[in-house]
């Protein structure tokens, strides 16, 4: 916009130049083509020179408008400057520009998948990095005692889905893990991002993931049952009654004897 | 003719059947202690109550028939063969209670996989499940292996006047000691002690690698129970992969190999009559069979791109070829490697595996091994009566607890076995497929029901159809019995709804 706005008073500027007096037609073409039709009118070229120059007999209008002229230029080269500087601080953001000189090379892709999809999974994500969210169940099973590596297993949040995941870890990573779960407790939920193995050649053919980054996402519950009497009455009437039948069958099986 | 089935018959019959439910209602107990033991109140009162309905059912199933009577061979194949499916529903109520399930259906399948060892489950979130209701899947896998039978007779529940019909009738032949009681708790002592034993050894492994103490000891208990019964049930989801400990791999294998050991033989052992064992036609076969097997195994799983590795080959690949032919049904891969990883070689020798089976007399289900030794060694009779002068009488031997000919009768027996097995594969696999299922994976998997092996490819889970789910069950059952029983009952049960032919044109005459 500025741009535009200075070029056209640049040629503003050069059509008072070429004309060289008060109340001529402001239009450049007109007075560019029509130049030797106006009476005292001189060429074009001759008059651009001598606004230019600024000659003797147009000063009104020459100073001014070679003002003008001047800045527009400064003004055109300045924007110039500014937007390539700008351009050149946030290419990717540039929606038109495809290219992102910037970009540093990555051959692994990401992939943000379910613990369900990796039990079903076959050789595409074999070797890949992918992401998953589940909850950690059972026990941390050390890798190697005196090493530095354990499992923990991740169990879908989608129960009914009945898939889980196993996942090779730092120690110190698994020691966020508050708790484990099991009947009564709900497991931390961790979101893990690691490279995935359908059958890894380091664990004898194991499936698991090899975990990078570990984060908690929701810390584990605990939900012990509570001892409720009246759960255990339909129980105690049935094997009360059952006791009986059977205080009665042998009974009668004495009495035939 | 057929025999049939009266109302004298159908009392006694339901008077049996009463005692072995009030029976389970004794072992309702071990998890039911186990649940005080924990403090899980919500899986206790579901114990309790079931006991009471147990002891409700038994005690009224008794009043059929007051005074005890001894069972003819006809109704002890019905007590057998109906036992399993009758305490299957009742072991199945609290596992439908424990809200794991999403309908009766799927517990009373865990309840006929959990009885009749074959370990494929249908439950729901396995990880999260109760102590109690863990104790309870691996009690009917104890209780199971071992037989219902044969743990009803060592405790006497039959009380003196028993013969050896219903021992029999299970689909048992071993006689350890001359006495059918004594023989039953001998058994029941041998699984008893090696199932001691290897829990000390795998909880001493569990603490090791850093499981609780009391987690451990559990865990290992269930591990020992199911890996000595041949079951297939482990503790948590991922299987034996949980531990990642080669060590427990190791003790379960061995564990395996011991239970698809017939009973007979580890008595001959433990008398210290080694040269009886190695003597014995079975394990012949079983040497023979392990051997070439594992070799096109591993031939095959050395072409696939993933377990061409040698350290994984033995790894999974030995553990599975044990877990296949034991038919215990444990995995060190998931269900997907099986599927996806696995050359179809080794996935197809994996259910050949599997379709034959072990020993007769132990824990393991399939054809047997003494079934395909048999039947390999009348192709042997039959070639050498071709060479032999017509005059000639050929006679071909062989050691199975004594010497033994190889006679047409064993033969037949052998060969009928061997035929309903291969049929019920066929049908079992047909079903899959017309369920829309793929050809290997549906005979893959109704061999492992009929077989009692319990692994799986996935198609047994929460939501399969329901015809494939009751097919699966009859499947499993009629492996468990070895399809004589059961099919005699089903035979004796159709016959007897059918009505008498009235001869009113002949009394005219």
């Amino acid at each position: 916009m500025i741009a535009l706005a200075a070029f056209r008073r640049l040629a503003q500027g050069i059509c008072r130049a070429f004309q060289g007096a008060r109340g001529a037609q402001p239009s450049a073409f007109r007075s560019a083509s029509g130049i030797q039709g106006v009476q005292g009118a001189q060429p074009p070229v001759a008059w651009g020179a001598r606004a230019a120059s600024g000659c003797r007999g147009a000063q009104d209008v020459r100073t001014p408008a070679f003002r003008m002229l001047a800045g527009c230029i400064v003004l055109f080269l300045l924007t110039t400057c500014a937007m390539q500087t700008a351009f050149a601080a946030t290419g990717s953001d540039r929606e038109d520009n495809s290219v992102n000189p910037h970009q540093l090379p990555d051959s692994s892709f990401i992939y943000d998948t379910s613990i369900l999809d990796l039990s079903q999974a076959d050789s595409y994500y074999n070797n890949q990095t992918v992401q998953v969210v589940g909850e950690a169940i059972g026990d941390r099973i050390d890798a190697d005692p005196a090493g530095e590596h354990c499992w923990i297993v991740l169990a879908s949040l989608d129960k009914s889905a009945n898939a889980n995941i196993t996942v090779y870890m730092d120690k110190a990573e698994a020691a966020r893990i508050d708790s484990f779960g099991k009947y009564g407790t709900t497991g931390t939920v961790l979101r893990v991002r690691g490279t995935f193995h359908l059958a890894c050649t380091e664990h004898d053919g194991l499936s698991d993931i090899h975990a990078e980054q570990v984060s908690l996402i929701e810390a584990g519950k605990q939900s012990p049952d509570s001892f409720d009497t009246s759960a255990f009455i339909p129980g105690a009437v049935s094997v009360a009654l059952g006791l009986a039948m059977l205080a009665v069958f042998y009974l009668m099986r004495e009495r035939r004897r | 003719m057929w025999q049939r089935f009266s109302l004298y018959d159908v009392r006694i019959i339901g008077h049996y059947l009463g005692v072995l439910v009030l029976f389970s209602s004794f072992s309702l107990l071990v998890p039911l202690l186990t649940a005080f033991a924990c403090q899980e109140w919500v899986p206790a009162s579901h114990y309790f109550l079931t006991m009471g309905i147990t002891l409700i059912l038994g005690s009224a199933l008794r009043f059929l028939r007051i005074d005890s009577v001894r069972l003819n061979r006809q109704q002890a194949l019905a007590v057998t063969g109906l036992s399993w499916i009758v305490l299957a529903c009742v072991a199945a109520i609290p596992l439908y209670l424990s809200g794991h399930y999403e309908n009766y259906l799927d517990a009373l399948f865990d309840g006929v996989s959990g009885l009749t060892t074959t370990g494929a489950s249908i439950l729901q979130d396995l990880d999260h499940l109760s102590y109690a209701d863990n104790m309870w899947r691996f009690v009917m896998h104890f209780v199971g292996g071992l037989g219902l039978i044969v743990v009803a007779l060592s405790f006497g529940l039959f009380g003196k006047r028993v013969g050896t019909s219903l021992y029999s009738a299970e689909a048992r032949s071993e006689h350890v000691l001359p006495n059918i009681v004594q023989t039953t708790r001998t058994l029941a002592r041998i699984s008893l002690i090696i199932i001691v034993l290897a829990t000390a050894v795998i909880s001493l492994i569990c603490i090791f690698i850093g499981m609780e103490p009391l987690r451990a000891f559990l865990q290992s208990l269930w591990l020992a129970i199911s890996g000595f019964m041949t079951g297939g049930f482990a503790p948590m989801s991922n299987s034996v992969m949980y531990y990642h400990s080669l060590g427990i791999e190791v003790v379960l294998m061995v564990l395996m190999v011991l239970g698809s050991i017939s009973f007979v033989l580890h008595a001959e052992i433990w008398k210290g009559k080694t040269s009886t064992f190695f003597r014995d036609i079975e394990i012949r076969t079983l040497g023979v069979w392990l051997a070439v097997m594992t070799l096109v195994f591993t031939a095959s799983l050395a072409t696939s791109l993933h377990f061409s590795d040698l350290s994984a080959m033995l790894r999974r690949g030995l553990f599975m070829v044990i877990s296949a032919f034991s038919t215990t049904g444990y995995q060190n891969i998931t269900s997907n490697q099986l599927a996806t990883v696995f050359t179809s070689g080794a996935f197809f020798t994996l259910t050949m595996i599997m379709a034959v089976g072990g020993s007769a007399g132990s824990t393991s289900g399939g054809i047997k091994f003494s079934r395909v030794g048999i039947i390999a060694k009348s192709i042997a009779v039959n070639i050498k009566e071709t060479l032999a002068p017509d005059s000639a009488r050929v006679a071909v031997g062989y050691n199975h607890m004594g010497r033994r000919l190889v006679s047409p009768e064993i033969v037949k027996e052998a060969m009928t076995v061997f035929t309903l097995y291969i049929i019920t594969y066929a049908i079992g696999a047909l079903v899959g497929i017309a369920h829309g299922y793929e050809a290997t994976q549906a005979i893959f998997e109704s061999v492992a029901m009929t077989s009692n092996a319990g692994l799986s490819l996935g198609i047994v889970s929460s939501g399969m159809p329901v015809g494939l789910e009751l097919t699966y069950l009859f499947q499993m059952w009629a492996g468990r019995l070895e399809f004589v029983a059961l099919l005699a009952l089903i035979i004796e049960v159709v016959v007897s709804f059918k009505p008498r032919n009235l001869r009113l044109g002949k009394a005219r005459r």
